[in-house]
């Protein structure tokens, strides 16, 4: 894998771990935060885009090697 | 409402950037802990990714204007002033600790995706694909933890997600943040069947430890 100029989904993969840190990560203080269904909602769609991401990441090395 | 997002020590000042909801940041100091807040009225209505991203990249914009910055999970929102303080005065031990661990570190994510199984790879039974599966997922393990291993050398913490894929996070000195990076670099060169996703350097989001 070469590394250089972050494509977009690269950037959406940032984008993504930065949600998911934010959301599932750091320090908890009072611990019962209700995550809003639109919470959960996000949660769930980011974790698939980002499946999605790496199954296109990996599809493109696939192309690329080829 | 008071939002939390984030711990600091030594901040020398507040990053120029507005919170959620564009609400302008402040600092509230509790003797050497500062914490990095911003009101609100009423809850929020926009769009919860947005104001996540725009909570991630306060905590990101304070990485570099203080010592250590030790990050809160999004979303936490104390009623007023002296709610925050008691709260905070109650827990300033773990997080002053949490802040020495930190301190002059970044994290480090690594993520691997198992190779998919080649096409000709099919099985005649169940319990041969269950082998096959068995052996595929101990193959993946052993080699993960081969980058691991070194990974974890280089860094002063490290932890692991106990499902599925490979996926960690490394507690980096900054001077050993090119060493990290040209080592999974390097690992991904000689494993060019798996997807190596290594993201950062982020605030130590995943190194709270006990102030949490």
């Amino acid at each position: 894998m070469t590394v250089a100029e972050p494509t977009p989904l690269q950037e959406q993969i940032t984008l993504l771990e930065l949600v998911d840190r934010v959301l599932h990560k750091g320090v908890v203080l009072t611990g019962d935060i209700m995550l809003s269904v639109a919470d959960v909602d996000l949660v769930y769609v980011g974790l698939r885009v980002l499946l999605t991401s790496v199954a296109t990441l990996d599809r493109l090395q696939a192309e690329g090697a080829a | 409402m008071i939002r939390v997002y984030a711990f600091a020590s030594q901040l020398e000042r507040l990053p120029d950037l507005s919170g959620v909801g564009g609400a302008p940041l402040e600092a509230r100091a509790l003797e050497d802990v500062t914490a990095v807040v911003s009101r609100e009225v009423g809850p929020r209505t926009g769009d919860p990714r947005e104001d996540a991203v725009a909570h991630g990249l306060v905590v990101e914009g304070l990485t570099v204007l203080a010592r250590a910055v030790l990050p809160v999970r999004f979303g936490e929102r104390f009623a007023d002033d002296s709610t925050l303080a008691r709260e905070l005065q109650s827990r300033l031990g773990g997080i002053r600790r949490a802040l020495v661990r930190v301190s002059g570190c970044v994290e480090i994510g690594v993520r691997v995706a198992a190779a998919t199984p080649p096409r000709s790879a099919v099985a005649a039974t169940g319990t041969d694909y269950m082998h096959e599966r068995l052996a595929r997922l101990a193959e993946h393990d052993a080699i993960t933890y081969e980058l691991h291993e070194r990974l974890e050398d280089l860094s002063r913490a490290s932890v692991q997600a106990s499902h599925g894929a490979f996926e960690a996070a490394y507690l980096v000195e900054r001077s050993q943040l090119d060493v990290v990076q040209a080592a999974v670099r390097r690992f991904a060169a000689s494993h060019p069947e798996l997807t190596v996703v290594s993201t950062g350097p982020w605030a130590p989001y995943s190194f709270g430890g006990d102030a949490s």
